[in-house]
């Protein structure tokens, strides 16, 4: 018997993108299970030793499900969907298109395209995957019959590399206090909302603080103006837009963090939230969409956008040392969740209950141990 | 393969948000009360906010997004089909691009994109400010007329 196949396909894959590590991370875990994996994709940055290939190259490729990311529309999914075989949708949520209108057309209208042909692939897919139960339920309204929730698998490798240290020499040990926020910058980030929470820290809780605001903004530049425009006008020194970082430089602001701040509108799951929760930095965040599922009660929770009293709340918790190591204590439990060994696990799970469960002569999965990081 | 297992129904993960964290937040919120107001407080985030949305939306009528994309375009090599084409244009772009960027930075010539993304943006702020003006000068005309009307109704002089 032929050994279990996949085969993964997104319209675009990239270094340091939610979807691209997912992509890779879920290949290293095909291979722990024994089950052969090809990716293919239409558009990549990654070099070719990462054994990428074309889309047209897909056909070639025996696979029992086709794990299909979905994130954006894009024209190739209607020739991928209209593949014979068993296809998997990987759902990532779409960010909905009002929140690109007059930052970027192109993003408005793929927004606009994914949201809008999400329904006609509803009798193509064979099964359903969601990161999160707000996602789940999306696809459920869109049509989709077997749904299932699978959290977002992170890369393990990516937090194994050694934090660059020149960003530690630079900004930690000197009494000031870091506030962080990791992501694109676009707007349904409502960065705005962070720069008037920062605005308030800096004026009246703490004068000795930066905020890193770490994130590439392509596509959304003109959102990125009107950002540092903003900035001029408040006057608050100290902020940072970093632009693309490497992980290592990723990894050392998580380590010298003092707050994690997240004011987003939108998020089908928000990795760096878990991030934040992995390297025990209290959260801050507002309550919308997937937010509050993926911090598992973790965290500090705002149910509306009161900007003074998000920053108090920062204050108050940056004073009280006691209060802090119980919300990052919180935050790492409730991370274990996402480590590798329960995310191995889930997808063996899932795969043979419902992807190879279909096929009685198959041998079962082998179960994996992996220690939890 | 259409599975019968229907997963309509999904579990309620949501934590109810400043349940958890209810006393953090009225201490914070107790604080926030007890800080200075007026000149010596801080800036009107609410109307800050509403006009950082107006500035946005406005946007969408101009050039600003191709511009500032424009401004922005040579900094990074966009991704490429992972074939051998795309591969050897995407190398060609990796080693391009740097080039190109330190050379404009070394000659000293000004990114052309800025300036006249600069110049648009002050424009639809002025345009911004005008129309609150007017906003606010017909308010006090209507205002004006009202009281006017009012006094008139009473029979009493009107200065």
């Amino acid at each position: 018997m032929k050994p279990p196949a996949v085969l993964q396909f997104a319209p675009q894959l990239c270094r340091h993108d939610a979807v691209g590590n997912e992509v890779f991370a879920l290949r290293t875990m095909l291979g722990l299970l024994r089950i052969e994996c090809h990716v293919c994709c239409d558009h990549t940055d990654v070099s070719s030793d990462w054994r990428i290939h074309s889309r047209r190259r897909a056909a070639r490729f025996r696979a029992d499900t086709s794990l299909i990311h979905y994130s954006h529309g894009s024209a190739s999914y209607r020739e991928v969907f209209s593949r014979p075989g068993h296809k998997t949708l990987v759902y990532h949520n779409i960010t909905p298109p009002e929140y690109f209108r007059g930052a970027n057309r192109s993003m408005e209208e793929a927004s606009r395209r994914g949201r809008l042909e999400l329904p006609e692939y509803a009798f193509r897919t064979d099964l359903a995957l969601a990161h999160s139960t707000f996602s789940a339920r999306e696809l459920a309204a869109a049509g989709f019959r077997n749904v299932a929730v699978l959290p977002y698998v992170l890369w393990e490798p990516l937090y194994r590399l050694a934090p660059d240290l020149s960003v530690a020499r630079r900004f930690s040990s000197d009494g000031w206090v870091n506030l962080l926020t990791v992501g694109r910058v676009a707007p349904h980030k409502r960065l705005e909302d962070c720069l008037f929470v920062f605005d308030y820290f800096k004026r009246f809780v703490r004068a000795k603080s930066r905020f890193f605001i770490v994130g590439h903004w392509d596509g959304n530049e003109a959102y990125l103006a009107r950002l540092q425009r903003l900035v001029a006008k408040l006057g608050t020194p100290d902020v940072h837009f970093t632009g693309r970082v490497p992980q290592e430089t990723l990894n050392a602001f998580f380590e010298i963090a003092g707050a994690f701040l997240c004011l987003s509108e939108h998020e089908g799951f928000c990795v760096p939230l878990v991030e934040a929760m992995r390297y025990g930095v209290p959260v801050f965040a507002y309550a919308s969409t997937a937010v509050p599922e993926t911090l598992r009660g973790s965290g500090v929770l705002f149910a509306e956008k009161s900007w003074p009293v998000i920053a108090e709340a920062i204050g108050l918790v940056l004073e009280d040392a006691a209060l802090r190591r119980q919300l990052a204590g919180e935050e790492r439990r409730a991370a274990e969740y996402y480590s590798a060994g329960a995310a191995l696990e889930r997808l063996r799970r899932c795969l043979e209950q419902r992807v190879f469960g279909a096929d009685a002569g198959r041998e079962r999965l082998p179960a994996v141990a992996l220690e939890v990081v | 393969m259409h599975s019968q297992r229907s997963s309509h129904s999904f579990p309620e993960t949501e934590v109810p948000a400043d349940k958890a964290n209810l006393l953090l937040l009225r201490a914070a919120r107790q604080r926030a009360a007890g800080r200075p107001a007026g000149q010596t407080g801080p800036p009107d985030y609410g109307r800050l906010a509403e006009a950082f949305r107006r500035h946005t939306a406005l946007d969408e009528a101009g050039l600003g997004p191709e511009l500032a994309r424009l401004r922005n375009a040579i900094h990074r090599a966009p991704p490429r089909p992972p074939t051998l084409w795309g591969r050897a244009m995407a190398a060609l772009g990796g080693l391009l691009s740097p080039v190109l960027w330190r050379l404009m930075r070394a000659l000293g010539v000004p990114n052309p994109f800025d300036a006249v993304y600069e110049a648009l943006l002050r424009d639809s702020e002025r345009q911004l400010a005008a129309e609150e003006r007017i906003h606010q000068e017909l308010e006090a005309i209507r205002a004006r007329l009202e009281e006017l009307e009012a006094a008139h109704r009473n029979g009493r002089p009107v200065h």
